[in-house]
C-alpha cells in the first residue's frame, strides 16, 4: 500500500507543481502548496484504492488551493496597493525574462484569469496539469462533451482576449 | 458538419482532443478553408504559450527533495492506514535488537574467514595497544566480503 502511495507521488509531483507554480508564479510556493496538497489528500484518502479516482482529485485539489494562494496574493496585493506600497505581485515573483515569449505568457495569465470560472479550470487541468479529458471530466463531475465545450470555447476566448489586448497595446 | 462547427472545435483538434473521425473531417475541410487555417494558427500559438516550458518543472534534485518532504510529513503526522508508523520506544528497542545483532555476528563468525591482507582483525593485543594510543583512534564495524569485522584506526592508519 505504501508502494502506490509513493508511486503516485513520483508520478504527480511535477505536474502538481507545474499546475500550481502556473496559477500562483512563485516557486517556493507552488512547492509548498504541492506539498500540502499531497499530504492532505492522502492523509484523507487512507489507502488508495482507485487510482483513476485519487489523481484527478489530487489534481482538482491542487488547482484549487493555488487558486486560493493567487487570490489571498491578489487581496495583499490591493491592501498594499492601498497603502502605497510597491509591490511587483501579479508577475512572477522569479520572473521568467530569459523566456523569450515571457510577455506573452504574461498576458496569456491575464486573459485566463477572465474566462468563466469553468472555461478557465478546464484550460488549467488539460494544459498546465496536462490531465485527459476524461480525467478533467472526473474532477469536474461532468461529462467529457461538456469539458470538450469548456475546453473549445475557453480557447477561442482566450483567443479573443489576447488579440485585444494586442489591440490596445498598439 | 459545417464551416462554423469546425471552426468550432479547432481547439480540440489543437488539443489533441479528437476522435480519428473527427480529425480526418476536419483535416479535409482544413485544406479547403483559408479562414479555419488562420485562425487554427492562432489558436496554435495560444497553445503553445499555454504549454509547460522548463521553468514550469522541478530540477531532479528538486522533485527528490519535495517528494522526500510529502513522505517524511505524512510518517510524521502519520494519520494514514498507508505507512505504517512505530511507536518511538518499539523504534528504539528494535535499533538496539539489530545493533547487538550485528555485533554479535561479526564477532561469532569472523575468526571462522579467511584474514584480509590490509585489515587484521582486532585481538586483545591490538585492543591493548589501542588503549596506548588514548583518543587518537577511531573503532567500527565494516562489512566486507568476508563479513563484519571490527575495525580501528590510528593517526598513522589502521592499527593492528
Amino acid at each position: 500500500m505504501r508502494e502506490n502511495m509513493v508511486a503516485v507521488i513520483h508520478r504527480l509531483s511535477n505536474r502538481v507543481f507545474g499546475l500550481t507554480y502556473r496559477i500562483v508564479r512563485d516557486r517556493e510556493q507552488a512547492k509548498d502548496i504541492t506539498q500540502d496538497v499531497f499530504v492532505k489528500v492522502l492523509q484523507e484518502a487512507g489507502r488508495i484504492r482507485d487510482r483513476d479516482r485519487i489523481e484527478p482529485y489530487i489534481l482538482k485539489s491542487a488547482y484549487n488551493a493555488a487558486l486560493n494562494a493567487r487570490h489571498d496574493t491578489s487581496r495583499q496585493q490591493a491592501k498594499a496597493e492601498l497603502i502605497g506600497e510597491h509591490l511587483s505581485l501579479g508577475e512572477p515573483s522569479r520572473p521568467d525574462q530569459h523566456l523569450e515569449n515571457a510577455e506573452t505568457r504574461s498576458r496569456l495569465y491575464r486573459a485566463l484569469e477572465q474566462l468563466a470560472v469553468r472555461q478557465k479550470e478546464a484550460l488549467a487541468l488539460r494544459f498546465f496539469a496536462e490531465m485527459s479529458v476524461t480525467e478533467i471530466a472526473r474532477a469536474m463531475k461532468i461529462s467529457e462533451g461538456s469539458v470538450k465545450t469548456h475546453i473549445s470555447r475557453g480557447m477561442h476566448n482566450l483567443k479573443e482576449r489576447l488579440a485585444a489586448g494586442s489591440a490596445k497595446e498598439i | 458538419m459545417r464551416c462554423e462547427q469546425y471552426f468550432e472545435i479547432l481547439p480540440l483538434y489543437v488539443s489533441g482532443d479528437l476522435t480519428g473521425n473527427e480529425r480526418a473531417g476536419l483535416e479535409q475541410h482544413l485544406s479547403e478553408c483559408a479562414r479555419c487555417r488562420a485562425e487554427l494558427d492562432k489558436l496554435s500559438e495560444v497553445a503553445r504559450v499555454l504549454a509547460p516550458s522548463d521553468d514550469d518543472t522541478l530540477s531532479e534534485v528538486e522533485k527528490l527533495r519535495l517528494e522526500n518532504d510529502i513522505l517524511r510529513r505524512l510518517v510524521c503526522e502519520g494519520k494514514t492506514e498507508s505507512v505504517p508508523r512505530r511507536s518511538s520506544v518499539t523504534s528504539l528497542i528494535v535499533r538496539i535488537a539489530v545493533a547487538a545483532a550485528i555485533f554479535i555476528v561479526g564477532f561469532s563468525v569472523r575468526p571462522l574467514l579467511p584474514v584480509n591482507n590490509q585489515t587484521q582483525p582486532v585481538t586483545r593485543a591490538t585492543l591493548t595497544d589501542l588503549a596506548e594510543h588514548g583518543s587518537d583512534f577511531t573503532a567500527g564495524m565494516r562489512f566486507s566480503k568476508q563479513g563484519f569485522r571490527l575495525i580501528a584506526r590510528g593517526k598513522s592508519g589502521l592499527i593492528n
